[in-house]
């Protein structure tokens, strides 16, 4: 998914580190998403995909394929339709939503970030605790 | 029937935001209960059950979060929905306020608006009727220190956005009018040109922001002088800025002045600034109150400090003293010198491995009562610029010598 | 007086701070990165580890909170090859503790930094894919996992950090 390019926020990286945590022992991040502002979210959006490839990477070796990443994942279409958004499809695609609607796009980014942490349980074999 | 309105219970000290949004609920068809201390507040959720709390932690975290634990408890079976305003800009502390099981966290300032939105919603979620609708404000907040001014109309300027970006630093206000992605309008004090206004808001580091995406209208001509030069003025005075408030405490540092009849040496402006401080008075607070430019103001109180005529309160001292990772050199040396000083040995170690780097022989002395000049510079602020003293190739030898 | 001397042909000198909520684990990661732990009390520890005749590392940890915030960043981190920041990955307070740690102190210096969370309280709950690299963080902060019972793994943490000062090495 591409990135809107519309904030120069960094994360820093004690709340890296706690996103990291989460991930690792099967914790739900909904706590600090919900703390998050929509443009914080992009960033945090960004951490946790790099860190489900690195982890798909290492742990699955030459089975895996970001395909399976991507079959996980609604679609920014998919994404619309559920909540009948009129607004082009590239607008959602590219986080354009960041100011005519952040709580969409938060909406939107949560569920993709709890997602990608539910896949990051299953490389781990751990249990994810929503 | 008539379905009897829900009742919002506020807990917080009253300001012009919270009037507005007394009205706006009551407008909606809420009965509102404000209370400015969380106690009487409690006392009011044990008499009658509101439908929803919306309170300020910031009039006391500990209390609050007791307070919502108490709450939690009370209505377990029927939880009640609990909306907490914060001043507070650090990602952490809002995670941790909302780590104490709040439903929503809203940053100060706010637009009483999308409070009565986001109560809404709430109350909606747990079943509670309401009777009109408003739609959300459309925008975002935040802190300065994360997006400043130029982020924020490269922002606009982006997405051609029209709105206004409201700034907040101490007590004042300051507006920025964007049409399609062009300044139109700087509004602050009693700045007469939009290029000064502009300017001034962008030593505004310190606070915080909101916008609000709107159409304002097409009647404002754009500014007039050209986008990217501003840009590049603008630069310039944020790093002047910078550079000027490196050299002093932070900006929110309460100062007073040393008490002393005489101030010989000083001259009237000094005198003038050194006015403000008759009470416990941050920096900024002064720089805003004064009638001086705010890089002169800025100079003024640099001299003051440096000259001893201010100097930081009790509080401030005792603060520094337990968060040191803004130590001054000052407090630096004294820790070193102290030779009951829990460090001293391995500064010792620092100090004399830096004297003797070209000696053949190293001899480390673990002396406690060594007392030795370390050139320290101030430097509150810029990051230590980190310069190993190793060469690539020696790097590669570390790196085999742990891969064994 | 003098307690300890340094050999004539030890002119290179490699520094490494270590800090975190626990002078204890600070203690057992320079253990296992040194050859000799040369002062240790409660509050500081000082270890070295011979590189070459020419080349050594120094390792100073300083000790718990109160110390490491009033420790002397200013002059240590002009020259420091590096810090290393240890924590019981299961302690939340300890985490909460590193957390702040880590955000103040990547304010402060500008060297790199590998931040090392102590998972011997239950290893063998941890997946193997996830000890063996690290997570960065940064260009100049990473992340590993380290079981302290294992002195192999510790070398890794030195490794990871390594790898990223010689990736920016000009």
């Amino acid at each position: 998914m591409e990135q809107g390019q519309k904030t120069t926020v960094a994360l820093k990286p004690g709340i890296q580190l706690q996103l990291l945590r989460y991930m690792l022992t099967g914790s739900s991040p909904s706590a600090i998403i919900d703390a998050m502002q929509a443009f914080e979210l992009i960033p945090s959006y960004q951490f946790v995909w790099e860190k489900t490839l690195e982890l798909g990477i290492r742990i699955k070796g030459d089975h895996f394929s970001q395909s399976d990443i991507f079959k996980r994942l609604k679609t920014s279409e998919q994404y619309k339709m559920e909540i009948g958004c009129a607004e082009p499809l590239q607008r959602c695609e590219a986080n354009d939503c960041l100011f005519q609607n952040p709580d969409c796009l938060k909406n939107k980014l949560k569920e993709q970030i709890i997602s990608l942490y539910r896949m990051i349980s299953e490389y781990l074999g751990i249990e994810f605790k929503p | 029937m008539e379905q009897p309105s829900p009742h919002i219970l506020i807990i917080d000290k009253s300001s012009s935001e919270l009037d507005r949004l007394q009205l706006l609920l009551q407008d909606s068809n809420y009965s509102v209960t404000v209370h400015g201390d969380i106690q009487t507040g409690y006392k009011q959720c044990l008499a009658s059950r509101p439908d929803l709390i919306l309170f300020d932690v910031n009039l006391s975290f500990d209390r609050g979060s007791l307070f919502i634990r108490q709450m939690k408890k009370q209505y377990n079976d029927l939880p009640v929905p609990i909306i907490v305003v914060t001043q507070e800009a650090e990602l952490d502390k809002r995670i941790s306020i909302m780590e104490m099981g709040i439903d929503d966290l809203v940053i100060k300032p706010y637009y009483p608006e999308e409070i009565v939105a986001r109560i809404h919603l709430l109350l909606q979620e747990s079943n509670v009727p309401y009777l009109s609708s408003r739609p959300a404000q459309q925008g975002f907040s935040g802190s300065l220190k994360e997006m400043n001014l130029i982020d924020l109309i490269q922002t606009m300027e982006l997405g051609a956005k029209s709105g206004i970006i409201y700034l907040n630093r101490g007590d004042k206000e300051g507006q920025v009018h964007i049409h399609v992605g062009k300044i139109v309008d700087a509004i602050v004090d009693d700045y007469d040109s939009i290029e000064r206004a502009f300017l001034h808001m962008l030593t505004w580091i310190d606070g915080t922001f909101s916008v609000v995406i709107k159409d304002i209208g097409h009647d404002f001509p754009p500014v007039a002088a050209n986008t990217q030069k501003l840009f590049i003025e603008g630069a310039k005075v944020i790093e002047q800025w910078r550079k000027e408030t490196g050299e002093l405490p932070a900006l929110h540092t309460h100062l007073i002045r040393v008490e002393s009849s005489q101030t010989p040496g000083i001259g009237n402006e000094e005198k003038l600034m050194l006015r403000q401080f008759q009470e416990p008075c941050t920096i900024l607070q002064a720089i805003d109150r004064s009638e001086f430019e705010d890089f002169y103001a800025l100079k003024l109180i640099k001299y003051l400090l440096e000259k001893g005529f201010l100097i930081k309160t009790e509080h401030e001292r005792r603060r520094d003293e337990r968060s040191s990772f803004s130590v001054n050199p000052q407090q630096l040396r004294r820790g070193i010198r102290s030779s009951k000083n829990k460090y001293s040995q391995i500064f010792s170690l620092f100090r004399r491995k830096r004297r003797h780097e070209q000696d053949m022989s190293l001899n480390l002395t673990l002396d406690e009562n060594d007392e030795t000049n370390l050139n320290l510079k101030s430097n509150y602020d810029e990051k230590t610029m980190n310069k190993i003293a190793l060469t690539k190739a020696e790097l590669l030898l570390v790196r085999q010598k742990f891969s064994n | 007086m003098a307690l300890l001397t340094i050999q004539k042909d030890a002119q290179r000198i490699g520094e490494i701070v270590v800090v975190g909520p626990s002078i204890s684990l600070q203690k057992r990661l320079i253990t296992h990165l040194c050859h000799e732990v040369i002062l240790t009390n409660n509050n500081t520890v000082f270890g070295r580890s011979r590189i070459t005749h020419e080349l050594q590392l120094f390792f100073y940890g300083i000790g718990e909170k109160e110390q490491y915030q009033d420790f002397a960043w200013d002059i240590v981190g002009r020259k420091m090859l590096g810090y290393m920041i240890v924590f019981n990955w299961y302690d939340s307070q300890a985490f909460q503790e590193t957390q702040l740690l880590v955000d103040q102190l990547t304010q402060r210096t500008n060297a790199h930094g590998i931040i090392v969370g102590d998972v011997a309280d239950s290893f063998l709950s941890i997946h193997s894919g996830v000890f063996e690299h690290g997570f960065s963080l940064s260009s100049k902060l990473s992340f590993v996992l380290w079981n302290s019972a294992e002195k192999k793994n510790a070398k890794n943490s030195m490794r990871i950090m390594l790898d990223t000062v010689i990736n920016h090495f000009d």
